[in-house]
């Protein structure tokens, strides 16, 4: 194509040059550059500062409730955009929202009274309804919401009795019934007869705060002035999205955000606790609900063997993570309820950090130490995990904890989409993995139960015991709180001792409040309740 | 020359089908089921299998294949799973931001590169070589992930002049561009260097001094347009990294660009969005490289495009 001929003079260099032009025209356009660029300099435009600034890591997928999944999407529609029936107090247990009171004049029939005067965003009426049709919505196949199998397994049927009366019939007494209903209600007379996954052009709820709009990099809400429990102190909140921990660091350590709740690395949030840091932010924690663990696959014939699953437990030192990988923000886990929860039993102990028990336990097995204090390894397991930097670091340190205790560990950490294909087939012997908003020790049935495992559910390590299948069964439909509690008590003993799951941690929920904020009020779900009674002092 | 572009264009066709064909294959053959990823946790098998049938995905392979390529020709690249949006839409929203981009880095890049290039090649060996090459080696050896919080740290924290991340203004541009132009400013400079070294060395230029010609005009009018050529080859290569490499870029200064968008898509298996991606970066790559081999001519007449 190109034909470079050597015979040819060299470019002429007599006369006037169309490059000589064209160098004139270069010149002329850097000296435009720089001029530019000069001007350019300035922070940028103004910062609304009459907004509530909140940090956060991701994009929500859709802010559709319909079919919001991930923990920003849900948490902006259910607790400010929507309104929900029920939802979760600070204790974890269920407190009205839109439903004033409710009633069960048998176990299997709920009856719920609306507050009567709430109005959707448009200014329409929200009645019964409308809590009909979001449910029958949400249960219609051909919506494709990922909560409509919870809702066919568990609803026969739900009917308006009056404008605010709203009666559901269950299949079977549902203990979790309440917990799985916190649902935002949608307005019929803006959905009802579109095609089910068309979304709409704007968001229309009845939660405390109205959509603005929704970019790549922010997104926006405005006080609801017509709230039924009253507006908001704040007239807008605004969502940056900055995905990069550094450039989130760095744009709070500017003052250019007034919240973050869990959004910050651990190893960061010292800076916010010592000058110059301290003089503009305050750091408030406590107790969290998310659970890290790491599952045993029952399908492999080492795992399955109990005494190997106690020796690797007792290989893990959680305490020394936490302190040196986690700067001390999380908490010993023993199962899947932390502390904040009313299920949780405080009884119930997981295996002490112990590696001489632990190759004692191996020998037991059948599995002695070749060499003694020597580097060769009694077993060989492979841990899989996501290539997340974090989750990789930390299984390094579990690495070489558990060399000590004669089990030698090979990470594979693979891009989470493998790994979570990987995971769903059975294809691994240990996963370090984290459950996230678990509040509902119902969740034990899904993770725990023989029938679940997948593709059909998320017992994902094929764990199988009839103790433990006939307590989870008996926990689902029994409505009496000492009676669950009971129940529960016994699964969490049973699962600390059959080891379906080592126990990690559970970190600690940590806000980052700028001082203009004033009436947050930390949850230990990191929700948004509480912004509706934020005020920003000038 | 007419002739030369509908070769090129002829040629562009066939490049595009191939990158069609490899790039839809090899995204199947990566494990992970995007329904699964789409639907969670609490999906049932039921719901799944409806879902797989609604994208298509429960068709055998080469059925999925021949359909999508049917509609490429049309023009349609398909649905994104996740949003449900088209994806040329979900393109063409983030394509601005990664042009902006791009040409930004350039600027940068060129800015840097001819200066410290021209400084180096007039005094080899000397000082002023030295530490221009010096500069050179950092900007390659700086990884973006470290330069740009630097830079913010500078720029944006201590001195206030720029903000931090985002994209609006002109000032918003700045850090990224220099994050992202660095590295490219090393290379050029020392491909400027060694190609205007080698050029200095020829006998017309020694004819030119000969004559009594200025230095700067022997080496910015006579020199430095015949030493262009492999400059122009490496800039019209850099064309495509820039627009698509730019992810760690993108994710420092949340700068809202097709890396980034590209990334998620893969992450979540998103095909439609991967393969429309993936398509319309090879384009621009192919036709800017086009323009490239037009522009050898407009540097140096001695090469001629047939």
């Amino acid at each position: 194509m190109l034909d470079s001929n050597r015979n040819q003079a060299p470019v002429s260099t007599l006369g006037r040059n169309p490059w000589t032009a064209c160098m004139r025209r270069i010149r002329q356009l850097v000296a435009l550059i720089i001029i530019l660029a000069l001007a350019a300099c300035g922070p940028g435009a103004a910062p609304d500062t009459s907004a509530l600034r909140v940090g956060i890591e991701d994009q929500p997928k859709t802010l559709d409730p319909r079919f919001a999944t991930d923990v920003y999407g849900m948490r902006i529609a259910s607790q400010l955009l929507f309104s929900t029936l029920v939802r979760h107090g600070d204790d974890l247990r269920i407190v009205p929202d839109l439903a004033e009171r409710w009633e069960t004049p048998d176990p299997t029939t709920y009856l719920f009274y609306l507050r009567d005067h709430v109005t959707f965003h448009d200014g329409v009426p929200l009645t019964a309804q409308d809590v009909v049709f979001t449910f029958r919505h949400l249960m219609d196949p051909a919506t494709q919401s990922p909560f409509g199998p919870t809702f066919r397994d568990q609803i026969v049927a739900v009917e308006a009795v009056s404008p605010l009366v709203v009666r559901f019939r269950l299949q079977q007494p549902t203990a979790a019934f309440l917990t799985s209903i916190i649902m935002p209600i949608l307005p019929q007379h803006l959905l009802e007869g579109k095609e089910a996954t068309a979304f709409p052009a704007r968001l229309v709820g009845s939660g405390p705060f109205r959509f603005v709009s929704q970019t790549s990099q922010a997104i926006t809400l405005e006080a609801n002035p017509d709230y039924y429990d009253g507006a908001p102190s704040l007239p807008r909140i605004v969502f940056a999205i900055i995905k990069d921990n550094n450039t989130r660091f760095l744009k709070a350590r500017k003052g250019e955000l007034d919240l973050l709740i869990n959004a910050l690395p651990p190893e960061r949030i010292a800076d916010f606790q010592k000058p110059p840091l301290n003089q503009s932010y305050t750091m408030t924690e406590g107790p969290g609900i998310s659970y890290n663990y790491l599952a045993c696959n029952f399908q492999d014939k080492l795992v399955a063997n109990p005494l190997v699953r106690q020796a690797v437990a007792q290989a893990v030192d959680v305490q020394e993570i936490i302190a040196h990988r986690l700067s001390g923000h999380a908490l010993p886990a023993t199962g899947l309820l932390s502390s904040v929860n009313w299920f949780y039993d405080p009884r119930v102990t997981g295996p002490a950090h112990d590696p001489a028990k632990a190759r004692a336990l191996l020998s037991q097995a059948g599995y002695p130490d070749p060499d003694g204090d020597g580097p060769a390894a009694a077993i060989a397991l492979e841990l899989k995990t996501s290539n997340n930097a974090e989750s990789v670091n930390i299984a390094r340190i579990l690495q070489a904890q558990m060399a000590q205790a004669g089990i030698r560990l090979d990470i594979k950490s693979y891009e989470w989409g493998t790994f979570y294909g990987d995971i769903q087939k059975g294809n691994f012997q240990l996963t370090m993995m984290r459950w996230v908003g678990v509040t509902e020790p119902d969740f034990y049935y899904d993770i725990f139960h023989s029938s679940q495992f997948p593709p059909a559910g998320r017992n994902r390590g094929r764990y199988s015991n009839p103790a433990m299948d006939q307590l989870l069964a008996a926990g689902r439909v029994t409505l009496a709180p000492d009676k669950r509690q009971a129940i529960y008590s016994q699964v969490q003993k049973l699962a600390a001792s059959d080891l379906p799951y080592v126990s990690l941690w559970h970190l600690n929920t940590v806000s980052i409040v700028n001082h203009r904020v004033q009436g947050y009020r930390q949850h230990p779900m990191a929700s948004f309740f509480s912004f509706r009674h934020i005020t920003l002092a000038p | 020359m007419t002739n030369y572009f509908v070769k090129r264009l002829l040629l562009l066709i066939f490049v595009l089908f191939g990158v069609v064909t490899l790039v839809f294959f090899l995204i199947h053959l990566i494990p992970g089921d995007p329904v699964d990823i789409m639907l969670g946790d609490t999906a049932v098998a039921a719901d799944k299998l409806a879902l797989r049938h609604d994208l298509g995905l429960d068709q055998p392979v080469m059925q999925q294949y021949g359909r999508y390529l049917g509609h490429v020709v049309q023009g349609d690249l398909g649905v994104s799973i996740h949003s449900r949006a088209p994806v040329l839409g979900e393109i063409m929203a983030r394509f601005p931001a990664s042009a902006e981009l791009m040409i930004g880095a350039m600027v940068v890049a060129m800015l840097i590169a001819f200066p410290l290039g021209i400084l180096a090649a007039l005094k080899p060996h000397g000082l002023l070589d030295a530490s221009a090459m010096f500069f050179s080696f950092l900007g390659i050896a700086m990884p973006h992930f470290w330069l740009g919080p630097l830079l913010i740290i500078l720029f944006s924290i201590q001195l206030n002049w720029l903000p931090v991340n985002g994209r609006g203004t002109l000032a918003h541009l700045v850090l990224p561009a220099i994050t992202l132009g660095t590295a490219m400013a090393a290379m050029l400079s020392r491909m400027i260097r060694a190609s205007l070294l080698d050029v200095l060395g020829e006998d017309y230029i020694r004819t030119a001094r000969a004559k009594g010609l200025p230095e700067r005009t022997v080496v910015l009018r006579h020199a430095l347009r015949n030493a262009l050529v492999p400059v122009i080859t490496v800039i019209g290569l850099q064309v495509g990294v820039l627009l698509s490499g730019a992810i760690i870029t993108e994710a420092i200064f949340d700068w809202p660009g097709l890396g980034t968008l590209l990334l998620d898509g893969i992450s979540t298996r998103n095909y439609p969005l991967v393969q429309g991606c993936i398509l319309f970066i090879a384009t621009i790559y192919v036709l800017v490289n086009m323009l490239t081999d037009t522009a050898y001519g407009w540097a140096d007449p001695r090469v001629r495009v047939r």
